[in-house]
C-alpha cells in the first residue's frame, strides 16, 4: 500500500525532455488520477504503465503530446480501466497508442477535445488477444472548431475465444468546417470462437468536412500470403510473419526509437489460423 | 528444364488453358505473347503455384520433377520464381526483413547456414544498387507507397537475391515507364545464364525489344497457336493477333 498512488500525480512539462517521461504506478490495484499539462510548445513522450487510472491532458498551443500506454501482462486474470481525456489548443499535437498483448480484461476510454484549430490527433490501439483475453476501446473525437485532424486506428488480431469491442465517436459541431476525420478498425479473427465488435458512431452538425470511416473483419489477405509464399517462405512463417507486420505498422510511428524496439519485441503473435 | 504436357487449367469454375504444350531448354528465353484474356496470366499463376487455379489435367515437370504436387514456397525454394504484374503492397512488412526471411528459406533449402542481418543488409546493397533501388525502399513497408517502377525493380531484386532457375516475367512492362523498363530490362540481361531460363510474358513487342527472345509463342484462347523466332514479334506488331488465330 503506498500513499502516492492515492494523490493526484501532476506532471507539468514546460521544455521538450531529452528522453521519455515514465508514468509508473506503485500499485497496480490503485485507481490514479493523472493530470499532464504540456506547455510553452513543449514536446513530450510519456510512457504509462498502470491499469487503473484516469487521465487528464491539456496541452497548450502549438505543444505536442506522445502518451503511449502498455498493457503486457500474461495473466488473463488481471484487468485495467483507464480513462484519458485530453484538450487540445491551437496547432498542437496529441498522439496516443496504446498496445496490449494477452490483454485479460482491458477497458480503456479516449476523449479528444479540439477547442482551436490547426491540431491534430492521432489515436492507435493494437491488441493481441488469445484465450478469455477482451478488449474494449471506447473513443470520443470532440471536434468544437474546424480546421482540426482526428485520426482513429484499432487494429486487433484474436484467437482462442476472445473478444475486442471497437465503439469510435467522432463529433463535429456547427461551424467547425474543414474538419478531417477519419476512423479505421481492423480485426483479424484467428478461430472460429474470436468476436469482433465495431460500432462507429458519427454525429455531423458541420456542412464543409471529411469524416471517412472504415472496418474490417476477416482474416489475412490470401494475396499477402501467396506473395511471400512465392518467395519460398513457407506458409505458417509467411503468416505469422504477416500478422506480425499488421500490428508493426502502428508501432512504426512512435518517434522514439528504443520505445519502438521495445514495444515490437513485446507484441509478439504466436499463433497464426489452422 | 521445362516441360508443359497437355496443361488444361480452371478458375472460378472456367477453364482458362486447353491443353498447353510447352519445352523450355536451359539458358532459354521464351516469350509468350497473346491478347488479353489469352490465358498468359493463368499460365505464369499456374507455374508459380498460386491455389486459385486448379490444373484438371496434364503435367509440368521441372528440371525433371513433377511440380504439381508442390506449394508455391516449395516450388520457389527448388528455383522458379514469377515477377509479378502487379506486386501486392503489404503495409507493416519490412522490405529488408521480407527479403532476408526469403533469403535464408532458399538457403535453408540448399542445406546453407543461415546470413545474419548484418551480412544480408551488405548483400542487399550490393544488389538493389544493381536495379537501381534506393535504400530508403529497402527500409519500408513491401512495395508500400512504391511507385510502379520500384515495385517491379523490387521483384527484379528479388529475382537477384534468389538466384532461379526459371524465371517468370509476368508482363512486367506493364505501368513501367521507358526508363524504368530499360533499367528491368538491363537487369535481366545481365541475369541471363547457361544454366537459367526464362518465360517472358507480355502483350506487346516493347519489352521484347530489350530482351530479346530465342523463341516466341503466341497463345490464343488457351493454347499456343504459334511459334517461330524473334522476328515474329514484329510480324504481330504489324498485323496483330487476328492473323494467327486462324
Amino acid at each position: 500500500m503506498t500513499v502516492t498512488a492515492l494523490t493526484t500525480k501532476h506532471i507539468e512539462v514546460t521544455s521538450t525532455p531529452d528522453d521519455p517521461i515514465y508514468i509508473v504506478s506503485n500499485d497496480m490495484s490503485l485507481c490514479q488520477d493523472i493530470v499532464i499539462d504540456v506547455r510553452d510548445t513543449a514536446s513530450a513522450i510519456l510512457i504509462l504503465d498502470s491499469c487503473q487510472c484516469n487521465v487528464t491532458i491539456s496541452i497548450e498551443d502549438r505543444s505536442s503530446c506522445e502518451l503511449i500506454v502498455y498493457n503486457f501482462d500474461n495473466n488473463s486474470s488481471r484487468s485495467t480501466d483507464m480513462a484519458f481525456k485530453a484538450t487540445l489548443g491551437e496547432s498542437s499535437q496529441f498522439k496516443f497508442l496504446q498496445a496490449s498483448c494477452g490483454a485479460g480484461i482491458s477497458k480503456s476510454d479516449v476523449q479528444v477535445v479540439f477547442t482551436k484549430p490547426h491540431a491534430l490527433s492521432e489515436l492507435r490501439a493494437v491488441s493481441i488477444l488469445d484465450g478469455n483475453d477482451s478488449v474494449f476501446v471506447k473513443t470520443h473525437m470532440t471536434h468544437l472548431v474546424g480546421e482540426c485532424q482526428g485520426r482513429q486506428i484499432v487494429k486487433s488480431i484474436l484467437n482462442g475465444n476472445s473478444v475486442s469491442e471497437f465503439n469510435g465517436g467522432v463529433y463535429v459541431a456547427k461551424g467547425a468546417d474543414l474538419t478531417d476525420s477519419s476512423q479505421s478498425n481492423e480485426n483479424l479473427l484467428l478461430s472460429d470462437n474470436a468476436r469482433a465488435i465495431s460500432q462507429p458512431q458519427l454525429e455531423i452538425h458541420a456542412d464543409d468536412i471529411k469524416a471517412a470511416h472504415g472496418a474490417n473483419v476477416g482474416q489475412l489477405d490470401e494475396r499477402h500470403v501467396f506473395y511471400l509464399m512465392s518467395r519460398g517462405i513457407p506458409k505458417r512463417e509467411a503468416e505469422l510473419f504477416l500478422l506480425q507486420g499488421f500490428i508493426l505498422e502502428l508501432i512504426d510511428t512512435v518517434s522514439n526509437d528504443s520505445v519502438k524496439a521495445y514495444l515490437k519485441n513485446r507484441l509478439v503473435v504466436s499463433g497464426a489460423s489452422s | 528444364m521445362l516441360s508443359i504436357q497437355n496443361l488444361h487449367v480452371k478458375t472460378e469454375g472456367k477453364e482458362i488453358l486447353k491443353g498447353l504444350y510447352l519445352e523450355l531448354a536451359p539458358g532459354k528465353v521464351h516469350a509468350i505473347m497473346g491478347p488479353n484474356g489469352s490465358g498468359k496470366s493463368t499460365l505464369s499463376k499456374v507455374l508459380a503455384g498460386h491455389p486459385d487455379y486448379e490444373v484438371t489435367s496434364g503435367s509440368i515437370t521441372f528440371n525433371g520433377q513433377d511440380i504439381l504436387d508442390m506449394d508455391a514456397d516449395e516450388r520457389a525454394r527448388h528455383g522458379i520464381f514469377m515477377a509479378f504484374q502487379y506486386p501486392v503492397e503489404i503495409p507493416g512488412v519490412n522490405n529488408a526483413s521480407f527479403l532476408r526471411m526469403s533469403y535464408n528459406a532458399k538457403r535453408k533449402h540448399l542445406g546453407l547456414p543461415e546470413v545474419d542481418p548484418f551480412e544480408f543488409e551488405l548483400l542487399l546493397q550490393e544488389k538493389a544498387k544493381l536495379v537501381k533501388l534506393g535504400e530508403g525502399l529497402l527500409d519500408r513497408s513491401v512495395n508500400d507507397g512504391f511507385s510502379g517502377g520500384e515495385k517491379k525493380r523490387n521483384e527484379i531484386l528479388q529475382m537477384m537475391l534468389l538466384e532461379p532457375h526459371l524465371v517468370i516475367l509476368d508482363e512486367t512492362d506493364s505501368g513501367l515507364d521507358i526508363d524504368a523498363l530499360r533499367i528491368v530490362a538491363e537487369s535481366v540481361n545481365q541475369f541471363r545464364a547457361p544454366d537459367r531460363s526464362f518465360l517472358v510474358i507480355t502483350h506487346y513487342q516493347r519489352l521484347l525489344d530489350y530482351i530479346v527472345p530465342d523463341v516466341v509463342h503466341v497463345l490464343a484462347d488457351g493454347e499456343i497457336v504459334k511459334t517461330g523466332d524473334r522476328f515474329l514479334v514484329h510480324e504481330l506488331e504489324e498485323r496483330g493477333y487476328d492473323w494467327v488465330r486462324k
